[in-house]
Protein backbone atom coordinates (compact mmCIF):
# COMPACT_ATOMS: atom_id res chain seq x y z
CA UNK A 1 0.00 0.00 0.00
CA UNK A 2 1.23 3.45 -0.83
CA UNK A 3 2.25 5.77 1.94
CA UNK A 4 0.53 8.89 0.61
CA UNK A 5 1.64 11.13 3.46
CA UNK A 6 5.26 10.40 2.83
CA UNK A 7 4.76 10.82 -0.86
CA UNK A 8 3.12 14.20 -0.41
CA UNK A 9 6.01 15.39 1.76
CA UNK A 10 8.52 14.24 -0.80
CA UNK A 11 6.58 15.90 -3.57
CA UNK A 12 6.54 19.17 -1.59
CA UNK A 13 10.30 19.02 -1.03
CA UNK A 14 10.84 18.30 -4.70
CA UNK A 15 8.65 21.22 -5.66
CA UNK A 16 10.44 23.63 -3.35
CA UNK A 17 13.81 22.48 -4.63
CA UNK A 18 12.73 23.01 -8.22
CA UNK A 19 12.00 26.72 -7.45
CA UNK A 20 15.31 27.36 -5.72
CA UNK A 21 17.35 28.16 -8.88
CA UNK A 22 14.71 30.63 -10.08
CA UNK A 23 14.70 32.40 -6.74
CA UNK A 24 18.47 32.55 -6.68
CA UNK A 25 18.65 34.04 -10.16
CA UNK A 26 15.94 36.56 -9.38
CA UNK A 27 17.52 37.72 -6.15
CA UNK A 28 20.95 38.04 -7.75
CA UNK A 29 19.50 40.11 -10.63
CA UNK A 30 17.77 42.45 -8.19
CA UNK A 31 20.93 42.83 -6.12
CA UNK A 32 23.10 43.45 -9.19
CA UNK A 33 20.72 46.01 -10.65
CA UNK A 34 20.45 47.77 -7.29
CA UNK A 35 24.25 47.93 -7.04
CA UNK A 36 24.54 49.25 -10.61
CA UNK A 37 21.88 51.89 -9.95
CA UNK A 38 23.55 52.94 -6.72
CA UNK A 39 26.92 53.09 -8.47
CA UNK A 40 25.66 55.33 -11.28
CA UNK A 41 23.75 57.49 -8.86
CA UNK A 42 26.78 58.10 -6.70
CA UNK A 43 28.77 58.86 -9.84
CA UNK A 44 26.27 61.52 -10.82
CA UNK A 45 26.36 63.08 -7.38
CA UNK A 46 30.10 63.34 -7.53
CA UNK A 47 29.94 65.15 -10.86
CA UNK A 48 27.62 67.70 -9.36
CA UNK A 49 29.30 68.40 -6.14
CA UNK A 50 32.94 68.51 -7.15
CA UNK A 51 32.55 71.79 -9.05
CA UNK A 52 30.37 73.06 -6.25
CA UNK A 53 33.29 72.99 -3.90
CA UNK A 54 34.58 76.07 -5.67
CA UNK A 55 31.27 77.86 -5.19
CA UNK A 56 30.92 79.88 -2.09
CA UNK A 57 27.88 78.91 -0.11
CA UNK A 58 28.26 81.76 2.27
CA UNK A 59 29.66 84.87 0.71
CA UNK A 60 29.81 88.44 1.80
CA UNK A 61 27.58 91.17 0.49
CA UNK A 62 28.75 91.37 -3.14
CA UNK A 63 27.61 88.38 -5.15
CA UNK A 64 28.51 87.26 -8.63
CA UNK A 65 26.32 88.38 -11.46
CA UNK A 66 25.88 84.84 -12.70
CA UNK A 67 24.21 83.68 -9.56
CA UNK A 68 21.70 86.46 -9.71
CA UNK A 69 20.91 85.64 -13.31
CA UNK A 70 20.37 82.04 -12.44
CA UNK A 71 17.45 82.79 -10.20
CA UNK A 72 14.76 84.03 -12.50
CA UNK A 73 11.57 85.19 -10.93
CA UNK A 74 8.14 84.68 -12.30
CA UNK A 75 5.75 87.55 -12.63
CA UNK A 76 3.05 86.81 -10.10
CA UNK A 77 -0.51 87.49 -11.04
CA UNK A 78 -2.81 86.61 -8.26
CA UNK A 79 -6.17 87.77 -7.06
CA UNK A 80 -6.28 91.46 -6.27
CA UNK A 81 -7.45 91.86 -2.74
CA UNK A 82 -8.56 95.17 -1.44
CA UNK A 83 -6.12 97.23 0.54
CA UNK A 84 -6.65 97.23 4.26
CA UNK A 85 -5.78 100.38 6.04
CA UNK A 86 -4.09 99.54 9.28
CA UNK A 87 -4.59 103.03 10.48
CA UNK A 88 -6.77 105.12 8.22
CA UNK A 89 -5.59 108.35 9.85
CA UNK A 90 -2.03 107.58 8.99
CA UNK A 91 -0.86 109.06 5.77
CA UNK A 92 1.51 107.03 3.59
CA UNK A 93 5.04 107.91 4.44
CA UNK A 94 8.05 107.14 2.31
CA UNK A 95 10.73 105.48 4.36
CA UNK A 96 13.08 108.23 5.39
CA UNK A 97 16.40 107.95 3.65
CA UNK A 98 18.31 109.11 6.69
CA UNK A 99 17.09 106.12 8.61
CA UNK A 100 17.88 103.81 5.75
CA UNK A 101 21.42 105.10 5.51
CA UNK A 102 21.86 104.85 9.25
CA UNK A 103 22.09 101.11 9.15
CA UNK A 104 23.49 100.64 5.65
CA UNK A 105 26.88 100.00 7.16
CA UNK A 106 25.42 97.19 9.23
CA UNK A 107 24.16 95.49 6.08
CA UNK A 108 27.61 95.37 4.59
CA UNK A 109 28.71 93.29 7.51
CA UNK A 110 25.83 90.86 7.32
CA UNK A 111 26.15 87.67 5.36
CA UNK A 112 24.44 87.16 2.07
CA UNK A 113 23.24 83.70 1.22
CA UNK A 114 23.14 82.73 -2.43
CA UNK A 115 21.34 79.80 -4.05
CA UNK A 116 23.41 76.92 -5.38
CA UNK A 117 22.04 75.81 -8.72
CA UNK A 118 24.68 73.24 -9.58
CA UNK A 119 22.17 70.41 -9.39
CA UNK A 120 20.44 71.84 -12.45
CA UNK A 121 23.49 71.21 -14.60
CA UNK A 122 23.23 67.55 -13.79
CA UNK A 123 19.57 67.42 -14.70
CA UNK A 124 20.26 69.41 -17.85
CA UNK A 125 22.75 66.84 -19.13
CA UNK A 126 20.06 64.22 -19.18
CA UNK A 127 17.33 66.44 -20.53
CA UNK A 128 15.22 65.10 -23.36
CA UNK A 129 14.34 67.22 -26.41
CA UNK A 130 12.70 70.33 -25.15
CA UNK A 131 9.54 70.59 -27.17
CA UNK A 132 8.33 67.03 -26.98
CA UNK A 133 5.11 68.09 -25.24
CA UNK A 134 4.87 71.77 -25.92
CA UNK A 135 2.35 72.65 -28.61
CA UNK A 136 3.92 74.37 -31.55
CA UNK A 137 2.55 77.82 -31.90
CA UNK A 138 3.08 79.93 -34.92
CA UNK A 139 0.83 82.97 -34.82
CA UNK A 140 0.60 85.11 -37.88
CA UNK A 141 1.95 88.11 -36.00
CA UNK A 142 5.34 86.53 -35.70
CA UNK A 143 5.78 86.16 -39.38
CA UNK A 144 4.79 89.77 -39.73
CA UNK A 145 7.63 90.86 -37.50
CA UNK A 146 10.02 88.51 -39.23
CA UNK A 147 9.18 90.02 -42.58
CA UNK A 148 9.93 93.46 -41.26
CA UNK A 149 13.17 92.45 -39.70
CA UNK A 150 14.29 91.07 -43.01
CA UNK A 151 14.45 94.61 -44.27
CA UNK A 152 17.32 95.56 -42.03
CA UNK A 153 19.78 93.67 -44.14
CA UNK A 154 18.85 94.16 -47.73
CA UNK A 155 21.62 92.00 -49.16
CA UNK A 156 20.72 88.79 -47.39
CA UNK A 157 17.52 87.18 -46.22
CA UNK A 158 17.12 86.08 -42.63
CA UNK A 159 17.26 82.46 -43.68
CA UNK A 160 20.62 83.05 -45.23
CA UNK A 161 21.82 84.73 -42.09
CA UNK A 162 20.77 81.75 -40.04
CA UNK A 163 22.57 79.37 -42.39
CA UNK A 164 25.68 81.52 -42.33
CA UNK A 165 25.38 81.69 -38.59
CA UNK A 166 25.42 77.91 -38.40
CA UNK A 167 28.56 77.85 -40.45
CA UNK A 168 30.12 80.59 -38.40
CA UNK A 169 29.21 78.84 -35.21
CA UNK A 170 31.69 76.14 -36.04
CA UNK A 171 34.53 78.61 -36.45
CA UNK A 172 33.86 81.12 -33.77
CA UNK A 173 36.99 82.97 -32.86
CA UNK A 174 36.24 85.08 -29.90
CA UNK A 175 39.07 86.55 -27.92
CA UNK A 176 37.74 85.40 -24.59
CA UNK A 177 38.42 81.73 -24.58
CA UNK A 178 36.00 80.73 -21.83
CA UNK A 179 33.08 82.60 -23.34
CA UNK A 180 33.67 81.14 -26.81
CA UNK A 181 33.80 77.62 -25.42
CA UNK A 182 30.63 78.21 -23.48
CA UNK A 183 28.83 79.57 -26.51
CA UNK A 184 30.02 76.72 -28.72
CA UNK A 185 28.84 74.18 -26.21
CA UNK A 186 25.50 75.88 -25.87
CA UNK A 187 25.00 76.19 -29.61
CA UNK A 188 25.58 72.44 -29.89
CA UNK A 189 23.02 71.78 -27.21
CA UNK A 190 20.60 74.20 -28.79
CA UNK A 191 20.87 72.38 -32.12
CA UNK A 192 20.01 69.15 -30.35
CA UNK A 193 17.01 70.18 -28.31
CA UNK A 194 15.89 73.52 -29.78
CA UNK A 195 15.46 75.01 -26.35
CA UNK A 196 14.73 78.77 -26.52
CA UNK A 197 16.43 79.31 -23.16
CA UNK A 198 19.70 78.24 -24.78
CA UNK A 199 19.35 80.43 -27.86
CA UNK A 200 18.45 83.33 -25.61
CA UNK A 201 21.57 82.69 -23.59
CA UNK A 202 23.66 82.69 -26.77
CA UNK A 203 22.00 85.94 -27.89
CA UNK A 204 22.77 87.53 -24.53
CA UNK A 205 26.36 86.36 -24.61
CA UNK A 206 26.91 87.67 -28.12
CA UNK A 207 25.35 90.95 -27.10
CA UNK A 208 27.69 91.19 -24.13
CA UNK A 209 30.61 90.47 -26.42
CA UNK A 210 29.51 93.24 -28.74
CA UNK A 211 28.64 90.92 -31.63
CA UNK A 212 25.31 92.51 -32.30
CA UNK A 213 24.63 90.76 -35.61
CA UNK A 214 24.86 87.37 -33.98
CA UNK A 215 22.92 88.54 -30.94
CA UNK A 216 20.22 89.78 -33.29
CA UNK A 217 20.10 86.46 -35.15
CA UNK A 218 19.84 84.33 -32.03
CA UNK A 219 17.26 86.63 -30.48
CA UNK A 220 15.29 86.30 -33.71
CA UNK A 221 15.51 82.50 -33.56
CA UNK A 222 14.37 82.61 -29.94
CA UNK A 223 11.41 84.76 -30.87
CA UNK A 224 10.46 82.34 -33.60
CA UNK A 225 10.46 79.44 -31.16
CA UNK A 226 8.73 81.23 -28.33
CA UNK A 227 7.43 84.73 -28.84
CA UNK A 228 6.53 85.28 -25.18
CA UNK A 229 10.04 85.67 -23.82
CA UNK A 230 10.53 89.28 -22.81
CA UNK A 231 14.29 89.10 -22.54
CA UNK A 232 14.59 87.86 -26.09
CA UNK A 233 12.62 90.78 -27.53
CA UNK A 234 14.70 93.15 -25.45
CA UNK A 235 17.98 91.74 -26.75
CA UNK A 236 16.50 91.80 -30.24
CA UNK A 237 15.59 95.47 -29.96
CA UNK A 238 18.85 96.42 -28.28
CA UNK A 239 20.82 94.69 -31.02
CA UNK A 240 18.83 96.57 -33.65
CA UNK A 241 19.68 99.86 -31.97
CA UNK A 242 23.34 98.89 -31.89
CA UNK A 243 23.11 98.03 -35.58
CA UNK A 244 21.84 101.58 -36.23
CA UNK A 245 18.32 100.37 -36.84
CA UNK A 246 16.67 102.49 -34.17
CA UNK A 247 13.41 102.93 -36.09
CA UNK A 248 13.10 99.22 -36.63
CA UNK A 249 13.75 98.59 -32.95
CA UNK A 250 11.04 101.06 -31.96
CA UNK A 251 8.60 99.56 -34.43
CA UNK A 252 9.30 96.01 -33.26
CA UNK A 253 8.95 96.92 -29.59
CA UNK A 254 5.70 98.73 -30.25
CA UNK A 255 4.29 95.68 -32.01
CA UNK A 256 5.46 93.44 -29.22
CA UNK A 257 3.88 95.72 -26.61
CA UNK A 258 0.55 95.48 -28.37
CA UNK A 259 0.38 91.80 -27.53
CA UNK A 260 2.37 91.53 -24.31
CA UNK A 261 2.19 94.77 -22.30
CA UNK A 262 5.61 93.98 -20.94
CA UNK A 263 6.88 96.63 -18.54
CA UNK A 264 10.54 96.01 -19.29
CA UNK A 265 9.90 96.34 -23.02
CA UNK A 266 8.05 99.56 -22.33
CA UNK A 267 10.97 100.88 -20.31
CA UNK A 268 13.38 100.01 -23.09
CA UNK A 269 11.12 101.61 -25.68
CA UNK A 270 11.02 104.84 -23.66
CA UNK A 271 14.77 104.80 -23.28
CA UNK A 272 15.31 104.27 -27.01
CA UNK A 273 12.82 106.99 -27.94
CA UNK A 274 14.30 109.46 -25.45
CA UNK A 275 17.80 108.64 -26.64
CA UNK A 276 18.99 107.30 -23.28
CA UNK A 277 19.79 103.98 -24.86
CA UNK A 278 22.20 104.30 -27.73
CA UNK B 1 11.73 39.02 -13.57
CA UNK B 2 8.57 40.99 -12.95
CA UNK B 3 10.09 42.62 -9.92
CA UNK B 4 13.13 43.71 -11.89
CA UNK B 5 10.96 45.12 -14.64
CA UNK B 6 8.81 46.98 -12.13
CA UNK B 7 11.92 48.30 -10.45
CA UNK B 8 13.37 49.60 -13.72
CA UNK B 9 10.03 51.03 -14.82
CA UNK B 10 9.64 52.92 -11.56
CA UNK B 11 13.10 54.45 -11.88
CA UNK B 12 12.28 55.47 -15.46
CA UNK B 13 9.03 57.11 -14.43
CA UNK B 14 10.66 59.10 -11.63
CA UNK B 15 13.37 60.34 -13.96
CA UNK B 16 10.73 61.37 -16.46
CA UNK B 17 8.88 63.47 -13.90
CA UNK B 18 12.06 65.23 -12.90
CA UNK B 19 12.96 65.99 -16.50
CA UNK B 20 9.49 67.24 -17.27
CA UNK B 21 9.72 69.50 -14.28
CA UNK B 22 13.12 70.72 -15.36
CA UNK B 23 11.91 71.51 -18.87
CA UNK B 24 9.00 73.45 -17.45
CA UNK B 25 11.33 75.24 -15.04
CA UNK B 26 13.52 76.32 -17.92
CA UNK B 27 10.42 77.66 -19.58
CA UNK B 28 9.69 79.63 -16.40
CA UNK B 29 6.52 77.72 -15.57
CA UNK B 30 7.38 77.85 -11.90
CA UNK B 31 3.89 77.49 -10.55
CA UNK B 32 3.29 74.33 -12.57
CA UNK B 33 6.62 72.86 -11.49
CA UNK B 34 5.77 73.62 -7.88
CA UNK B 35 2.42 71.87 -8.07
CA UNK B 36 3.93 68.91 -9.97
CA UNK B 37 6.60 68.60 -7.31
CA UNK B 38 3.99 68.82 -4.60
CA UNK B 39 1.96 65.99 -6.17
CA UNK B 40 4.97 63.72 -6.62
CA UNK B 41 6.89 64.69 -3.54
CA UNK B 42 6.37 61.54 -1.48
CA UNK B 43 7.71 59.30 -4.22
CA UNK B 44 10.80 61.44 -4.82
CA UNK B 45 11.61 62.85 -1.43
CA UNK B 46 14.95 61.02 -1.31
CA UNK B 47 16.13 62.65 -4.52
CA UNK B 48 17.75 65.93 -3.53
CA UNK B 49 17.83 67.22 -7.10
CA UNK B 50 14.08 66.77 -7.29
CA UNK B 51 13.55 68.41 -3.90
CA UNK B 52 15.79 71.35 -4.82
CA UNK B 53 14.04 71.86 -8.15
CA UNK B 54 10.67 71.75 -6.43
CA UNK B 55 11.83 74.22 -3.79
CA UNK B 56 13.23 76.74 -6.29
CA UNK B 57 10.05 76.54 -8.36
CA UNK B 58 7.93 77.18 -5.26
CA UNK B 59 10.20 80.06 -4.25
CA UNK B 60 9.89 81.65 -7.68
CA UNK B 61 6.13 81.28 -7.62
CA UNK B 62 5.95 82.78 -4.11
CA UNK B 63 4.75 79.63 -2.37
CA UNK B 64 7.16 80.23 0.47
CA UNK B 65 5.44 78.01 3.02
CA UNK B 66 6.07 74.98 0.82
CA UNK B 67 9.78 75.45 1.44
CA UNK B 68 9.41 74.13 4.98
CA UNK B 69 9.64 70.47 3.98
CA UNK B 70 12.56 70.88 1.51
CA UNK B 71 14.39 72.81 4.24
CA UNK B 72 14.16 69.75 6.44
CA UNK B 73 14.93 67.28 3.66
CA UNK B 74 17.96 68.95 2.07
CA UNK B 75 20.92 67.91 4.16
CA UNK B 76 22.98 65.20 2.47
CA UNK B 77 25.27 67.31 0.30
CA UNK B 78 27.03 70.63 0.62
CA UNK B 79 24.92 72.18 -2.11
CA UNK B 80 21.70 70.97 -0.51
CA UNK B 81 22.66 72.31 2.88
CA UNK B 82 23.52 75.65 1.33
CA UNK B 83 20.15 75.80 -0.42
CA UNK B 84 18.40 74.68 2.75
CA UNK B 85 19.97 77.59 4.66
CA UNK B 86 19.01 79.96 1.83
CA UNK B 87 15.38 78.84 1.90
CA UNK B 88 15.18 78.91 5.68
CA UNK B 89 16.36 82.54 5.80
CA UNK B 90 13.67 83.53 3.31
CA UNK B 91 10.99 81.60 5.15
CA UNK B 92 11.99 83.14 8.47
CA UNK B 93 12.09 86.64 7.01
CA UNK B 94 8.65 86.16 5.53
CA UNK B 95 7.23 85.06 8.86
CA UNK B 96 8.94 87.87 10.76
CA UNK B 97 7.90 90.55 8.29
CA UNK B 98 4.30 89.33 8.36
CA UNK B 99 4.39 89.34 12.17
CA UNK B 100 5.83 92.85 12.15
CA UNK B 101 3.18 94.18 9.78
CA UNK B 102 0.31 92.55 11.61
CA UNK B 103 1.41 93.03 15.20
CA UNK B 104 3.95 95.84 14.94
CA UNK B 105 6.79 93.58 16.03
CA UNK B 106 10.10 95.41 16.11
CA UNK B 107 12.55 93.93 13.60
CA UNK B 108 15.32 96.47 14.00
CA UNK B 109 16.90 94.57 16.89
CA UNK B 110 17.47 91.55 14.66
CA UNK B 111 20.54 91.00 12.58
CA UNK B 112 19.96 88.25 10.07
CA UNK B 113 21.71 87.07 6.93
CA UNK B 114 20.19 88.32 3.73
CA UNK B 115 19.60 86.91 0.24
CA UNK B 116 19.03 88.19 -3.28
CA UNK B 117 15.33 87.38 -3.07
CA UNK B 118 12.91 90.35 -3.11
CA UNK B 119 11.46 89.48 0.29
CA UNK B 120 14.90 89.71 1.87
CA UNK B 121 15.53 93.09 0.27
CA UNK B 122 12.24 94.44 1.60
CA UNK B 123 12.88 92.82 4.98
CA UNK B 124 16.23 94.60 5.24
CA UNK B 125 14.72 97.93 4.26
CA UNK B 126 11.84 97.49 6.68
CA UNK B 127 14.06 96.53 9.59
CA UNK B 128 16.13 99.66 9.01
CA UNK B 129 13.09 101.78 9.85
CA UNK B 130 13.41 100.92 13.51
CA UNK B 131 10.50 101.12 15.88
CA UNK B 132 7.68 103.14 14.35
CA UNK B 133 3.95 103.62 14.24
CA UNK B 134 2.20 101.28 11.80
CA UNK B 135 1.54 102.77 8.37
CA UNK B 136 -0.95 102.11 5.62
CA UNK B 137 1.86 101.18 3.30
CA UNK B 138 5.58 101.53 2.97
CA UNK B 139 7.61 102.67 -0.01
CA UNK B 140 11.23 101.70 -0.18
CA UNK B 141 13.82 102.76 -2.69
CA UNK B 142 16.30 100.15 -3.84
CA UNK B 143 19.80 100.89 -2.68
CA UNK B 144 21.43 99.91 -5.96
CA UNK B 145 18.88 101.19 -8.45
CA UNK B 146 17.07 104.41 -7.61
CA UNK B 147 14.39 103.80 -10.17
CA UNK B 148 13.42 100.56 -8.49
CA UNK B 149 10.98 100.91 -5.60
CA UNK B 150 9.09 98.45 -3.44
CA UNK B 151 5.68 98.96 -1.97
CA UNK B 152 4.83 96.90 1.07
CA UNK B 153 1.38 96.67 2.57
CA UNK B 154 -1.19 94.37 4.07
CA UNK B 155 -4.30 93.55 2.15
CA UNK B 156 -7.53 92.24 3.54
CA UNK B 157 -8.83 88.93 2.34
CA UNK B 158 -11.93 87.08 3.54
CA UNK B 159 -10.22 85.30 6.38
CA UNK B 160 -6.59 86.24 6.38
CA UNK B 161 -4.65 89.42 5.81
CA UNK B 162 -2.09 89.04 3.06
CA UNK B 163 1.25 90.70 2.75
CA UNK B 164 1.84 92.30 -0.63
CA UNK B 165 5.13 93.42 -2.11
CA UNK B 166 4.95 95.34 -5.37
CA UNK B 167 8.01 96.13 -7.42
CA UNK B 168 7.97 99.34 -9.41
CA UNK B 169 10.37 100.58 -11.99
CA UNK B 170 9.85 104.24 -12.77
CA UNK B 171 6.27 104.01 -11.43
CA UNK B 172 5.51 101.00 -13.62
CA UNK B 173 4.55 97.83 -11.78
CA UNK B 174 6.96 95.05 -12.62
CA UNK B 175 5.95 92.29 -10.24
CA UNK B 176 3.49 91.68 -7.49
CA UNK B 177 4.19 89.16 -4.76
CA UNK B 178 1.49 87.92 -2.40
CA UNK B 179 2.42 86.17 0.84
CA UNK B 180 0.35 84.93 3.74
Amino acid sequence: MLNTRDLEQRWLRYKIKSYVPYFTILISIVVISAIIYAFFNSDKKETIYIPEQTNKTLTKAPITKEVVLNTPKAPIIKETPEVKSIDSKESPIIAPKAQEKKLSHAKDDSLKLVPSLGFMKNIQHTTLPYYKEEPKRKPEKVSKIVEETQEIEPQESIEKIVVIEKEEAQQISIKRRDASNDIRDIIKRFKKNNNPALSLFVAKKYYELGEYHKAYNYALITNQIDRDIDASWIIFAKSLVKLNQKDMAIKTLKQYLESSHSSSAKILLDEIVSGKFK
Amino acid sequence: MKIVLLFLLTIGLYADIKQDMFNLYQNKKYEKVCSMGFDNFNRNNKDEEFVSLYAFACLNSDYIDRLAIPIAMLKFSKESRSNSAYFSVILMQKKLLYHALQDNYNLSILKLPTTDYVLSTVFDLYSKLGKHEPRTFYLFEDENDKKLTYKLYLSKDRKLNKMIIEEFYDTITIKRHVYW
